[in-house]
């Protein structure tokens, strides 16, 4: 083997292994052929030509492994986790608000009395049509209500942003939430009813209401838990829903509604770091660099926590497939 | 269709071809302004031949590397077919209209000197 051979193998090694084993000895038999004599190393334009086409290649096979798989089956169902969460936190406050209200708090907002129970009413109304109109399998209703409701959701931020600056900044990870919801709303596919069936979607609203239950009671005060208590746990509440609709759902779906849904779950965790960085601010000489840059990681944690999962995903199906006899190759 | 896979196509529209012959082939037909190169010519292969537009028609050693012809499959005919009608009904509507743009500047030309 020449050292010009050599060469082009190496450079071969950025195609995928499956494009190597239909295509290597052939391609440097093309390369060779066209390689003037007495040359040592690839030509400028052959080498940007493989690395630019190899990598194609890669890219190529990492979204078509990807394509059609049931990603929009999971969107449909994280869509519909997503509006729910949201509804969730809309009702609780709502909740909370009506009780404050029975012990004499007027729930005053720009100086209007009952003005503070508006926004929660709004919101609660929004997600629960939009949620009704995935259950229903209405796809553009549930788009339009869920952009709606960003738009409600941001309108929230701003109009709390003056009178109570810290229940915006609380706020703010139910706008980012709702982005997501809007846009699974908007890559969604089949109606929810196709992915989970009839008896999977009743299983799905049940534990949803008896998780709502589960949370608004000791806020009411009915029974006692210790609030602390709650709100350490809160991010825990959802995951009965979460796992009842990856176990209805089907096998190829499953997997990626728990990456969805991860996603759906970082969002509130980092955003809660974020409220908490903020708050320290507040009593630690905390630099603006540093502020920035926490804001910076905590707004990449959903990006970052999609693609971790999307890239575990596909290494654990390529193993299963492995397992099952399946290789994906070029012939 | 993009040009090299059109003119993949073309090459293999004539006789079957190991890659190599592609590449001289379609230099050749485009007068030295087309030559593909390797990655170029073997996504161009794998596409076509995922589509069902070519298909391996036999291998052979040749000075201990491996030559693996490839042919044009009935979808691959009717695909250059159509490629082939669309390219020409574009260039003849081109034609038509360059024409018209000529007559119309000469008649300008002819109006200008009369007047």
């Amino acid at each position: 083997m020449t050292s010009l051979e050599l060469r082009y193998r190496r450079l071969l090694r950025v195609y995928p292994a499956g494009h190597r084993a239909a295509y290597e000895d052939e391609m440097i038999g093309v390369l060779m052929s066209g390689a003037e004599p007495g040359r040592r190393f690839p030509a400028a334009a052959d080498t940007l030509d493989l690395l630019r086409a190899g990598l194609t290649a890669r890219l190529g096979q990492g979204l078509h492994t990807q394509r059609g798989t049931g990603w929009r089956a999971a969107a449909t169902v994280t869509g519909l986790f997503a509006a729910l969460v949201l509804s969730g936190v809309a009702i609780g406050r709502l909740a909370d608000g009506l009780v404050r209200s029975t012990f004499g708090d007027p729930m005053r907002a720009h100086g209007v009395d009952g003005l503070a129970l508006l926004d929660p009413a709004v919101l609660t109304a929004t997600w629960l049509v939009a949620a009704a109109a995935a259950v229903l399998g209405l796809r553009r209703a549930a788009v339009a209500i869920a952009a709606a409701g960003v738009l409600f959701q941001a309108g929230t931020v701003a109009w709390w942003a003056q009178p109570a600056p810290w229940e915006a900044l609380g706020l703010g990870w139910s706008l980012a939430l709702a982005v997501v919801a809007l846009g699974l709303f908007a890559a969604s596919g089949p109606p929810v009813r196709a992915v989970l069936g009839n008896r999977g979607l009743a299983l799905v609203m049940a534990t949803a209401a008896a998780v709502a239950v589960a949370w608004v009671l000791p806020w009411t005060g009915v029974i006692s838990i210790d609030v602390g208590t709650v709100r350490s746990v809160r991010f825990l509440v959802p995951l009965p829903v979460l796992a009842v609709a990856a176990m209805a759902a089907g096998r190829g779906v499953r997997g990626r509604i728990a990456v969805l849904s991860a996603v759906v779950v970082a969002i509130p965790v980092a955003f809660s770091w974020l409220e908490e960085a903020a708050r320290w601010s507040l009593f630690f000489d905390l630099t603006p660099g540093i502020v920035a840059s926490s804001v910076i990681v905590l707004l990449l944690t959903p990006i970052v926590v999609l693609a971790a999962g999307v890239t575990l995903l596909s290494a654990w199906e390529r193993l299963a497939d492995r397992g099952h006899g399946h290789v994906r190759a070029y012939e | 269709m993009r040009e090299p896979t059109f003119l993949v196509l073309t090459a293999l529209a004539e006789e079957p071809r190991h890659g190599y012959a592609v590449i001289e082939d379609v230099a050749t037909m485009t007068g030295g302004r087309v030559r593909l190169r390797a990655g170029t010519l073997y996504a161009a292969l794998d596409r076509l031949r995922v589509e069902g537009l070519i298909e391996v028609d036999r291998e052979e050693v040749v000075q201990s590397r491996l030559r693996r012809y490839y042919r044009l499959t009935g979808a691959g005919e009717q695909s250059l077919a159509v490629e082939t009608a669309r390219l020409r009904a574009q260039t003849t509507i081109a034609e038509r209209r360059l024409r018209a743009r000529r007559l119309r500047a000469r008649r300008l030309n002819l109006g200008g000197a009369t007047t």
